[in-house]
């Protein structure tokens, strides 16, 4: 899987410099995290890594597709949520057989088999935003970014989503970028985390978890140390 | 008292409303010249629907107005597509939206019938009333389509085929029946006046000038009464394929 390098990434909106020469390395097929304040640029990063806005410097990447899970779902009301998976592979699979088995594969994978036909509005919140990821992992992408895909759902939805979203990866294991203000968020998902702050941001603080995300218990000793460690990079 | 009775009782408590206070201005005028009472207008109406010629002058406006609508319609739609692709065709477009928007109606009336034999004016003028605002309306709705989705799809590299059907269309179907349905009625309205003026054959305009001129004012209510029915009946269509068509927001 390919990795992500930022060099020199600057980015400036209107007169206001948001990001000054930023240096970024995302290894290939490993989750890693930027975590900042809101208004920290974290978004604006995923938007220059996936070429959606413009910017000075040079990211270099693979040039294979790339998948995103937004903050606002961006699902489309007048289809099914059959129909918003099979949007985007209709360019990238042609044979229908081979699109609708891997849509339902997906589908029964983040347990919305029975909500296939139902449109969005028909959905909670969180069931939304498993389409959401379900249509970013269904797509054949080498790099996945994410901005804040767990923001505004309860503990016990979030471990939920969680959950899912390792069942996900670990079946191909791509490499993930996302953003987050969630300090807990990160250490639990994150191999590699950025802490970012400041207008323009700057990295404060580079952190490895090494345990696999599965075992990791926020609890235990390793972690709890880390998340002070993190902390005091977020907050110092 | 159950949800569909409940809405069905006030639009009848307002028709009766509106009978009622037309009853008391009848009698209090007590002139069937100037305002008949609504049950000769009643009497008017059951005669004229039993009339052939009824018929034959409503077929005759329901034709002029559905070609103009279906003209309006489909060029504001092809040109307010074409517009949202190219910036320069828009700026092109701009101030023909403007003069045909600001134009006087009554110019665009007279200026027509100088132009015009009397059968095919009152198309021309109702196409040139309502194609802006179906235009704007349609061409709004496209520039309106959700920014996130379109950038969306261009990260999951979307083909513009499967973009246009399966994103712009459906997106912008709800802004264009609701454009239909106000035009559809207006559309009927201008048709109508057109042929009052114009003198058009074999058309409700023209039995309404007629009725007019034979002070016949119960027999001018009732063809008022059938253009209301026929364009209720029009919306009412449009409706209908709005909710055939938009599934999504059942």
């Amino acid at each position: 899987m390919e990795g992500v390098t930022l060099k020199g990434v600057s980015k400036s909106y209107g007169g206001l410099s948001v990001l000054q020469g930023l240096d970024m390395e995302f290894e290939g097929g490993r989750i890693s995290c930027i975590l900042g304040p809101s208004g920290a640029g974290k978004t604006t990063i995923l938007n220059i890594i996936c070429g959606m806005t413009d910017y000075l410097g040079t990211v270099s990447r693979g040039g294979g597709a790339v998948s995103y899970i937004y903050q606002d779902e961006r699902l489309i009301e007048s289809l099914t949520v059959y129909g918003n998976l099979e949007y985007v592979l209709l360019a990238v699979e042609k044979d229908g057989q081979k699109r609708r088995q891997a849509i339902e594969h997906i589908l029964e994978t983040v347990e919305l088999s029975q909500k296939s036909n139902s449109y969005p509005r028909q959905l909670s919140g969180g069931m939304r935003q498993r389409v959401s990821m379900a249509r970013a992992f269904v797509y054949p992408s080498a790099l996945l970014l994410m901005d804040e895909p767990f923001r505004s759902l309860d503990i016990a939805l979030k471990k939920r989503m969680t959950e899912a979203f390792l069942k996900l990866w670990e079946a191909d294991r791509r490499t993930v970028i996302f953003v987050t203000h969630d300090i807990d968020e990160a250490l639990l998902l994150s191999d590699a985390i950025y802490v970012i702050k400041g207008v323009p941001a700057k990295i404060c603080g580079r952190f490895e978890v090494s345990e696999p995300q599965r075992e990791r218990d926020l609890a235990s000793d390793g972690l709890l140390r880390l998340r002070k460690q993190v902390y005091r990079a977020l907050t110092e | 008292m159950s949800g569909a009775a409940k809405n069905l009782i006030y639009p009848i408590l307002g028709a009766a409303a509106f009978i009622l206070l037309w009853l008391i201005a009848a009698a209090a005028i007590g002139a069937e010249i100037i305002l008949p009472a609504p049950d000769r207008a009643a009497v008017a109406l059951f005669e004229l629907l039993k009339s052939g010629a009824f018929w034959v002058d409503l077929a005759g406006t329901l034709d002029r107005s559905l070609k103009s609508f279906f003209l309006s319609f489909l060029l504001a739609l092809a040109l307010a597509a074409a517009s949202a692709l190219s910036r320069p065709l828009r700026r092109f477009l701009s101030p023909w939206i403007v003069i045909l928007r600001s134009v006087p109606t009554i110019s665009v009336i007279l200026i027509s019938l100088l132009w015009l034999k009397s059968s095919l004016a009152p198309i021309f003028i109702a196409f040139l009333i309502t194609f802006p605002n179906m235009y704007s309306a349609i061409y709004g709705a496209i520039e309106g389509v959700d920014p996130g989705l379109v950038e969306m799809s261009r990260l999951y590299k979307v083909r513009r085929r499967d973009m246009v059907t399966r994103l712009y269309i459906p997106s912008i179907l709800p802004a264009v029946f609701t454009s239909a349905r106000s035009n559809i009625s207006l559309n009927l309205k201008i048709i109508i006046a057109s042929e009052v003026l114009a003198q058009t054959r074999e058309s409700v305009g023209m039995a309404m000038q007629l009725s007019k001129i034979y002070l016949d004012t119960p027999m001018l209510m009732a063809w008022t009464a059938a253009a209301i029915v026929l364009a209720a009946l029009l919306e009412l269509a449009v409706e209908g394929v709005k909710r055939a068509v938009i599934r999504w927001k059942a």
